[in-house]
């Protein structure tokens, strides 16, 4: 008895001991506030942590019920437990642990759990998943549950051979069938009864020692982890405030990571699902989001007790950890991918932009094509370096003179309700300035008071946050933000994600507050209030409503792509997904498995947009490919053989018809790929064109597709059948036989 | 009114903007063709000693000499030696009274600009802004010799160019075959080598072509490049930035080939093909070559 | 080794430059102003030295109107370590000649080891101010520079000298240069650093002297060269596209064209 209080207290003061140290490394972290917002992260907690939520995501729905009957499995075995020891060492039981209720519960989830450490087991040594880390601290920590299981179950039908169950004590069903299986006799039974109680608080004596070395640390970890989690909506980064009076801006060492960073290190469980779904991990980049996160924690081992100690030193740049992270952090897409899927909420994007902000403001040390687009946004506000009194040009008359599209500045038209904020892309990139007056078509069809802000707009600033350079973006966003508030802006519409995102959850860091909206949540807002009708192609010409809805064979196949920063930063899955189901003619494809919360990047997100891939394939080739793949399962296979390819090109007279003029009929079965975000529709383009597959689909917006089915005021069809790109159908043509039945 | 027109060799001979500066000079008034001997390569302190001695006694009203780099190296520190007034890279020179009025660009080619400078002055002029009259002669050439003592530089070594062996220069290049990244990668440019080769064209690149490391920085054409003036620019898979266009804007004849109709490029191209250039180069090249090979 | 560089603060690359209404300037309106581009990397290439020699001191000069400063805070940031302004009633309209005369005092009385300056300017685009100075000195110089390093087989810490690349065709000449000279700069060995966020905070409060240019003995002389016009470049375009025919027919009709159209073949 004095052996089992000497071997807990050895134990638990292990525990003890460890964990302090750990607890002292953490606050050698920076200080961070992560007290606001009370019910949201008791909610959190409850459902998040002890309801285990995030770990039922698919693919791993079977593996997660097996964790989550561990993890409750071990609460409640825990309260057994302690009671054990005390009904053991003093004779004292816990109340309520004698009714059937409990006894039956921990009995049934002893075997519960057990059963899962089987699977678990099994599925480590025969098909380990590929990016698990599998260690002997796994199969330490199985091995050790499964012990403290088969004490306890050995422990309860050894007491009931053995007669000593209390009085007025429930009998536990499972240890009694295992009582009748085991061909004891009373004296063994009382024997193995003694060991097992003994053996089982020695266990967990040395679970507690080994706990806080082990990955397993986890179980407590989370706990806090989940707590303190970030309370910014996910698409915001941290505000660097009084960033001019700071000696070193950014984490260039442990030290200047936070310390709910260093907690995310301690409470990795190492399984691996973050890079399962990190597409540059998927394309062969030397990013593994676990690896940055454990990374921080081996540094912090590595080097925590030196700086714990008075006078310690600032501790080590990322730039020469081993392995050295300068490569990993610029391969980053801030795509959210491995945030979503974390079980424990680690925030992964926050350390990596934390390290590349040192890199970026401490060393000037950025990647050239990038720090060229930092330069550009600098000195034009654009990342492309045009001229930024060409920046309403799209709106223009290519003639010259006036606006022929009407669009109004908030200098020529001040009361205007809405702000469409263009954005660089669709001011600048000829593509996507069509994107722009598709948004403007649709937004005067529904008669939505709106202004643009011309040549007074300048870049929001997002490519130089997530590169990095915090400065740079706060200098941006002040700007727009007093010519905000000049105009009296309120409410804004944006046509791209990355506007969508700063502008709404980051811009209120520097105290600009607005009501903003992607414009494709606002068209399905109109939509469903009928302020604006969706027509089949072709516009009035086109018999209109009574058209029914046309077979299979005759609409397009449309894949949706989920934008990062329009889907998993902002969870806005559905909306896009409504407004295409509206649009007639169209059939909606998903692009599954990788879609909504699993969507894949499209790669340029991060800044990535500006920097060079050196190595892999390229992430917008990959998702080029998933899309393909898709669609070639969805419908008749419209690819033809390379030959048949060339062949109908040159008998068209003419290279790739990447923008077809009249007269070209285009639709050969090809499909389309629709989302809401420029950068999105470069990257996919610059696949359609890499991969030569121009005949079997065409990345388009979705605010292309609405525009070329929306009622115009008045008779533009001529007009916006050049500029907009149409979905197959030349003007004229099929639409209006469909109507004919 | 006493012209003086300096020239420069290459292994091939007179280079080509030396001639052109020699019939201009012999347009413009009393001309003497002048060239630096006695050193093996261009020293500026040498060439400057010579030709500030031969000036202060010949006592020319004007000194014109080709824009090659050595060129306006030499012209820039000849007119400080003289203290007379210099202008670099002349389109078009004339005198009127005691001013040669010379026609330059500035603000790196965006802006076209007539300046006034008083005479005595240095003028170096852009390759290709003047003709040779066909069938001239090569003018008479007074040899300066230079006095390699007077460099206070000690020359060590050349180190030549991987790439560059056999290469036609960009700076004075008559035909330049440009590649952008729409030829998606350094592995492609193989085609452009075979045109330019063909045409006996120098190469030029794209900045986003350079920076990512397809292609040397010395074939940069643009802002912070070179700035060529050939009679013939190729643009292949160019979109045409602004940057870019202001490095070779001053081509005669521009061709670009895109895929994308609204590239910036075609609105300076004086020839524009929509396509794919992976199959039109070849056609191209092919085409070329028929040609040559007539005559 | 102590390093001055000449720069001048011209309009940025990105800016569409318009002709002023007197048809012989720029209209300054709307123009955001940078270090001339080869000036910035006269700048790099001197800050790289002093990154592989720490010992090294690089200081900036400008001979400009006031709001140069400005660039030379830019250089500041990136990493020098001292600036002047030479500024002025006379420095707005100085010409070459006269900037580099009033570079020469500067020089005398900084004394530096080297000079840089940018190959040419990107405003007027003369390129004279370089070799302009190293006459005025009466140093030599090197143009087109892409590098120089200390001299191979020299004593540690005695000066046998720099070791300076020039591009050519073809290659690069090297040239050893035993004192002090000149070098106009075409490009750095890498792209310039673009200034840490505490360099830009410790350049904004650094004092930054000023020098007058008529106290320099410099007067704005009768100019040699004056600007009389100024327009923009004929517009070009009108040009044709040819997307007819496959692409063997285009490419014969743009020989074809090319040949006889425009006799450049």
């Amino acid at each position: 008895m004095a052996f089992l209080v000497v071997v807990w207290a050895v134990g638990w003061g292990l525990f003890v001991r460890r964990g302090w140290q750990l607890y002292r490394w953490l606050r050698l972290g920076r200080n961070e506030d992560r007290t606001h917002g009370l019910g949201r992260r008791i909610r959190d907690e409850l459902v998040v942590y002890l309801g285990q939520r995030k770990l039922f995501k698919r693919p791993y729905l079977v593996r997660g019920i097996a964790h989550a009957l561990i993890f409750w499995g071990f609460l409640i075995i825990t309260v057994g437990t302690v009671d054990l020891f005390l009904s053991g060492v003093f004779g004292v039981r816990l109340p309520g642990t004698g009714t059937a209720l409990f006894v039956w519960t921990v009995d049934a989830f002893a075997v519960a759990v057990t059963a899962a450490i089987v699977l678990a087991l099994v599925r480590r040594v025969f098909f380990p998943p590929p990016r698990m880390h599998v260690a002997l601290d796994g199969y330490l920590i199985l091995g050790g549950i499964a012990f403290l299981m088969v004490t306890l179950l050995v422990f309860e039908s050894a007491g009931l051979v053995a007669g000593v169950a209390a009085d007025g004590f429930a009998e536990p069903p499972f240890a009694r069938a295992l009582a009748g299986a085991l061909p004891l006799g009373r004296a063994t039974a009382s024997t193995l009864y003694g060991l097992a109680w003994f053996g089982h608080l020695v266990g967990v004596a040395a679970f507690a020692a080994y706990l806080p070395q082990s990955k397993h640390l986890h179980i407590f970890t989370t706990l806090p982890n989940v707590f303190f989690r970030s309370e910014r909506p996910r698409g915001a980064l941290d505000l660097i405030d009084r960033i001019e009076e700071r000696e070193t801006i950014g984490a260039g060492s442990v030290r200047d990571l936070s310390w709910k960073q260093l907690l995310d290190g301690y409470t990795c469980t190492e399984c691996g699902r973050c890079s399962d779904q990190c597409p540059a991990l998927a394309t062969g980049k030397p990013l593994d989001p676990q690896k940055i996160v454990l990374d921080i924690r081996d540094q912090l081992y590595r080097e925590g007790a030196k700086l714990a100690l008075p006078g310690g030193d600032r501790g080590t740049p990322p730039a020469r950890w081993k392995p050295t992270k300068t490569e990993e952090l610029w391969s980053c897409t801030t795509c959210a991918g491995c945030v979503e899927a974390c079980p424990v909420t680690i925030e992964h994007i926050d350390k990596i932009v934390d390290m590349r902000r040192w890199l970026a403001m401490n060393e000037g040390d950025v990647p050239p094509e990038a720090q060229r687009a930092l330069t550009n946004i600098e000195r034009a506000g654009n990342p492309w370096g045009q001229p930024p009194d060409t920046r309403a040009d799209w709106a223009r008359d290519p003639q010259g003179g006036s606006t022929t599209l009407g669009v109004p500045t908030f200098a020529e038209r001040p009361d205007a309700e809405w702000l469409y904020f263009v954005g660089c892309a669709a001011s600048f990139d000829r593509r996507n300035q069509k994107v722009a007056r598709a948004v403007v078509e649709v937004l005067r069809a529904a008669d939505v008071p709106f202004a643009i802000l011309g040549v007074e707009e300048t870049c929001n600033g997002d490519p130089a946050r997530r590169i990095g350079n915090e400065y740079l973006w706060q200098m941006q966003a002040q700007r727009n933000i007093e010519t905000f508030k000049t105009y009296g802006v309120k409410k804004v519409i944006t046509s791209c994600p990355h506007c969508f995102n700063t502008i709404a959850n980051e811009y209120p860091q520097l105290g600009g507050a607005y009501e903003v909206v992607h414009v494709v949540q606002l068209v399905r807002r109109l939509v469903r209030d009928g302020k604006l009708r969706l027509v089949p192609e072709g516009g009035p010409r086109a018999r209109g409503e009574g058209t029914p809805r046309a077979s299979g064979s005759t609409e397009e196949k449309v894949a949706y792509h989920d934008p990062c920063y329009l889907g998993r930063h902002n969870r806005v899955y559905d909306e896009p997904r409504d407004v295409l189901d509206a649009i007639p003619g169209v059939e909606r494809v998903e692009v599954t498995p990788h879609h909504r919360e699993r969507g894949f990047c499209c790669g340029a997100g991060g800044g990535r947009m500006w920097m060079e891939e050196k190595v892999g394939q390229r992430v917008n080739h990959r998702r080029m490919d998933q899309i393909l793949a898709v669609l070639d399962r969805n419908g008749p296979p419209g690819a033809q053989t390379e030959r048949e390819r060339g062949r109908a090109r040159f008998a068209r007279g003419g290279p790739s018809p990447q923008g077809h003029s009249r007269g070209v009929p285009p639709s050969d079965g090809r499909k389309w790929v629709a989302s809401g975000c420029p950068f999105c529709l470069i990257m996919l383009d610059e696949a359609v064109g890499a991969k030569d597959v121009q005949e079997r689909i065409k990345p388009i917006d979705l605010m292309e597709l609405v525009a070329a089915r929306v009622r115009p005021p008045g008779a533009q069809t001529e007009a916006r059948s050049d500029e907009v790109e149409h979905l197959g159908r030349p003007s004229g043509s099929p639409a209006r036989e469909v109507g004919k039945t | 009114m006493k012209v003086w027109a300096i020239v420069e060799r290459s292994q091939a001979g007179i280079r080509r903007v030396s001639l052109e500066v020699a019939a201009k000079a012999k347009d413009l008034g009393d001309a003497t063709v002048l060239e630096v001997t006695g050193v093996e390569r261009y020293s500026s302190l040498a060439a400057v000693s010579a030709l500030a001695n031969e000036a202060a006694a010949g006592a020319p009203d004007l000194i014109l000499i080709g824009a090659t780099p050595t060129g306006r190296d030499l012209g820039a520190r000849l007119a400080a030696r003289l203290g007379w007034a210099y202008a670099s890279e002349a389109t078009g020179v004339s005198v009127e009274g005691s001013n040669a009025i010379v026609g330059r660009t500035m603000y790196a080619g965006k802006v076209r600009a007539t300046v006034r400078a008083a005479l005595p002055a240095v003028v170096s002029v852009r390759p290709g802004a003047f003709a040779i009259p066909g069938g001239a002669a090569e003018p008479q050439v007074k040899a300066v010799a230079a006095d390699g003592r007077a460099e206070r530089l000690a020359f060590q070594r050349f180190e030549p160019t991987a790439a560059a062996s056999g290469r036609v220069p960009l700076a004075e290049a008559r035909v330049v075959v440009s590649g952008g990244r729409g030829l998606r990668g350094p592995e492609n440019w193989k085609m452009v080598e075979e045109l330019a080769g063909l045409l006996g064209a120098a190469l030029g690149a794209s900045r986003a072509v350079t920076d990512a490391g397809w292609r040397p920085n010395e074939e940069q054409v643009g802002q912070t490049g070179r700035t060529v003036t050939p009679d013939l620019y190729i643009a292949l898979g160019i979109s045409g930035a602004i940057q870019h266009l202001a490095g070779m804007t001053s081509s005669k004849v521009i061709v670009a080939v895109n895929k994308d109709p609204e590239a910036d490029i075609f609105k300076v191209a004086d020839y524009g093909v929509v396509g794919d250039l992976f199959e039109f180069v070849p056609a191209f090249t092919e085409e070329v070559r028929k040609v040559k090979e007539k005559g | 080794m102590k390093i001055l560089v000449c720069l001048k603060q011209t309009p940025d690359s990105t800016v569409r430059v318009k002709v002023a209404a007197d048809g012989r300037s720029v209209d300054p309106s709307g123009v955001t102003w940078a270090i001339s581009p080869y000036d910035e990397y006269a700048v790099e290439m001197a800050l790289e030295r002093k990154d592989a020699d720490p010992t090294t001191t690089v200081a900036v000069v400008t001979v400009g109107p006031a709001r140069s400063k400005d660039a030379l805070r830019q250089a500041l940031a990136m990493g020098c370590d001292e600036a002047t302004l030479v500024d002025g009633a006379a420095a707005e309209t100085l010409e070459g000649l006269a900037v580099a005369r009033a570079l020469a005092k500067v020089v005398d009385e900084a004394k530096p080891d080297l000079v840089l300056c940018g190959r040419q300017a990107s405003d007027d685009d003369q390129g004279l101010v370089g070799p302009a100075l190293a006459e005025l000195l009466g140093w030599p110089h090197v143009a087109t520079v892409t590098k120089f390093a200390p001299a191979e087989a020299g004593p540690p810490g005695g000066t046998n000298g720099i070791d300076v690349w020039k591009e050519v065709e073809g290659g690069h000449e090297v040239w050893r240069a035993s004192g002090a000279a000149v070098l106009t700069v075409q490009k750095s060995e890498k792209e310039p650093r673009y200034p840490s966020l505490p360099g830009i905070m410790k350049a904004k409060k650094k004092e930054i002297p000023e020098k007058d240019a008529g106290a320099l003995g410099i007067e704005a002389n009768a100019a040699t060269l004056e600007t009389v016009k100024m327009e923009p470049p004929p517009a070009r375009g009108g040009g044709r596209i040819l997307k007819d025919g496959d692409m063997k027919q285009t490419a014969a009709e743009l020989v074809r064209l090319l040949r006889e159209e425009a006799k450049v073949l």
